[in-house]
């Protein structure tokens, strides 16, 4: 097999046994940059020295959970010495002088800067030129598009998202790939571009769950050996505002998938949804635009002109929100986080689908994240497993959630439904998009 | 707070006299969407015992 097509966890252990060098990962995965990158866009800037690290790498033992590992970083975390654009005309030319402390983190680690992934402009809305590896007239979603294309291409095995309202485990459903937003503030968001603070997630995507589990230890500094969950999980299945708000062809996944999971002896229970979470949307809206309205309020006064056309109007908008409604919100907020907690204690995880749709047509909308915000808004831990195809050949993703600091327990039962669902994700050619 | 359609127009002429005519049009899309999220939340009835999650309640690892 050629390293590119390998995952995370087999490239770490290739390395360890000898198998392949760093430096002979890194070429495989320059190479293959170099054969799709012409018709996917993943890529802001190649790390023009990952080749030499990769060599140094070669020279000298392993000192960590990703040594010799090249990694896609989104183009607001902060590298130093890299150019870093926020998908900005603004920071076209802007290079940081530090690391953020997620890309200190997989360097101490061991892992290699293998380039700037390709984001919408601020990670809000107004889109990258990036498209999906299933089919290069979609979408590959937002705001991590080049991430996610990135590593379902097989241009690197990991790369590093961030979530605000889906923006890791939309684009990593819309392409085929594993998705893991983790708890809030689990992993520290120092020296990433803000969009909203009380709302920014750290996240990442690999091709397989043990992949994610391997990438959680490393930036995490803990050592927990990967095993397979054996016993069926206790899963509670959301229905009410997914089913009125899904794709027919998203829901029809969605039931066959926990259909399958059933099959295979998990507890499927229908878990109702409290009141509060009807009012998701409006208390996501109004905090999301308040603090993106602040977060860029100095910049926006005096450059208004270079921001997108999208962007433009949420900051103007958001700067005439009362701060009192700010607050209601943040005290609704309060109380939908405690129902879901609640509601998620019965179960090992509930599920939904992860998107409200396949990856849309074109590349002017990145897909809604109406399926993904919840989880943003409650900070609650989500994963999405691929579950399947739709009709038009594109991918569907499963989402799993937990309750707050119990990464592992989630992963273990997103292991096992990988496992059961079987769906493959081998590196795709965009150039075989039928293969 | 009025209602809605009144507190759209109150947001639009807030955009508008802040921002000019042109661009308060522009953004007439996000006016709509923000004031009737805003509007909707500013009508919920909360206890006053709950506190603002400016902190996530969370956040304080177990």
């Amino acid at each position: 097999m050629k390293p590119y097509m390998m995952s995370l966890t087999e490239a770490s252990n290739a390395i360890i046994t000898g198998e392949f060098t760093p430096k002979e990962l890194a070429e495989s995965l320059l190479g293959r940059i170099n054969e799709t990158e012409p018709l996917i866009h993943a890529w802001v800037t190649i790390n023009q020295e990952a080749l030499e690290e990769a060599a140094k790498a070669t020279e000298t033992k392993p000192r960590g959970k990703l040594h010799g590992i090249p990694i896609g970083v989104k183009d607001i975390y902060y590298t130093a010495g890299m150019r870093t654009t926020m998908g900005s005309s603004i920071y076209r030319d802007f290079t940081p002088d530090y690391d953020a402390d997620m890309v200190k983190q997989i360097k101490k680690q061991g892992a290699i800067v293998l380039g700037k992934t390709e984001t919408t402009e601020f990670a809000l809305h107004d889109p990258a030129p990036t498209r999906n590896p299933w089919n290069t007239n979609h979408t590959p979603g937002g705001s991590s598009s080049g991430s996610a294309a990135a590593v379902a291409t097989g241009m690197c095995p990991t790369a590093f998202g961030s979530q605000t309202g889906g923006s890791v485990i939309r684009p990593a459903s819309y392409c085929g790939i594993i998705g893991v937003k983790p708890t809030y503030d689990l992993l520290s968001r120092g020296g990433v571009y803000p969009l909203s603070w009380s709302l920014d997630h750290i996240g990442y995507m690999t091709r397989t769950v043990e992949d994610a589990h391997h990438m959680l230890c490393a930036l995490t500094d803990t050592d927990k050996e990967w095993k397979k969950r054996e016993t069926p999980p206790k899963i509670g299945v959301l229905r009410g505002y997914f089913k009125e708000n899904a794709e027919p062809e998203v829901w029809e996944g969605y039931e066959e998938a926990i259909t399958r999971l059933w099959g295979e002896g998990a507890d499927m229970i229908d878990a109702p949804q409290q009141s509060s979470f009807k009012h998701v949307p409006d208390v996501h809206r109004v905090i999301m635009a308040v603090e993106t309205a602040a977060a860029h309020e100095d910049n926006f006064r005096k450059r208004k002109p270079e921001y997108g056309e999208y962007i433009q109007g949420y900051i103007s908008s958001g700067l005439l929100i009362p701060a009192t409604v700010y607050l209601r919100a943040q005290r609704q907020r309060s109380k939908i986080i405690q129902d879901m907690i609640d509601l998620i204690k019965g179960y090992d995880c509930i599920v939904c689908p992860s998107s409200v749709d396949t990856a849309p047509e074109g590349l002017e909308w990145t897909g809604s994240p109406a399926f993904n915000a919840p989880w943003s808004l409650t900070g609650l831990p989500s994963i999405t497993v691929p579950m399947g195809l739709a009709s038009n050949k594109l991918p569907l993703g499963l989402q799993l959630i937990g309750t707050p600091y119990n990464e592992w327990n989630l992963l273990q039962v997103a292991g096992w439904c990988e496992e059961k669902l079987g769906f493959d994700t081998k590196p795709r050619d965009p150039y075989e998009p039928e293969a | 707070m009025t209602d809605l359609k009144e507190y759209i127009a109150e947001m639009y002429n807030a955009a508008e006299s802040l921002w000019g005519k042109e661009d308060a049009e522009k953004m007439m899309q996000h006016i709509e969407a923000t004031a009737s999220a805003v509007y909707r939340v500013g009508q919920l009835e909360i206890d006053t015992a709950i506190e603002p999650a400016t902190r996530l309640r969370h956040r304080e690892k177990p």
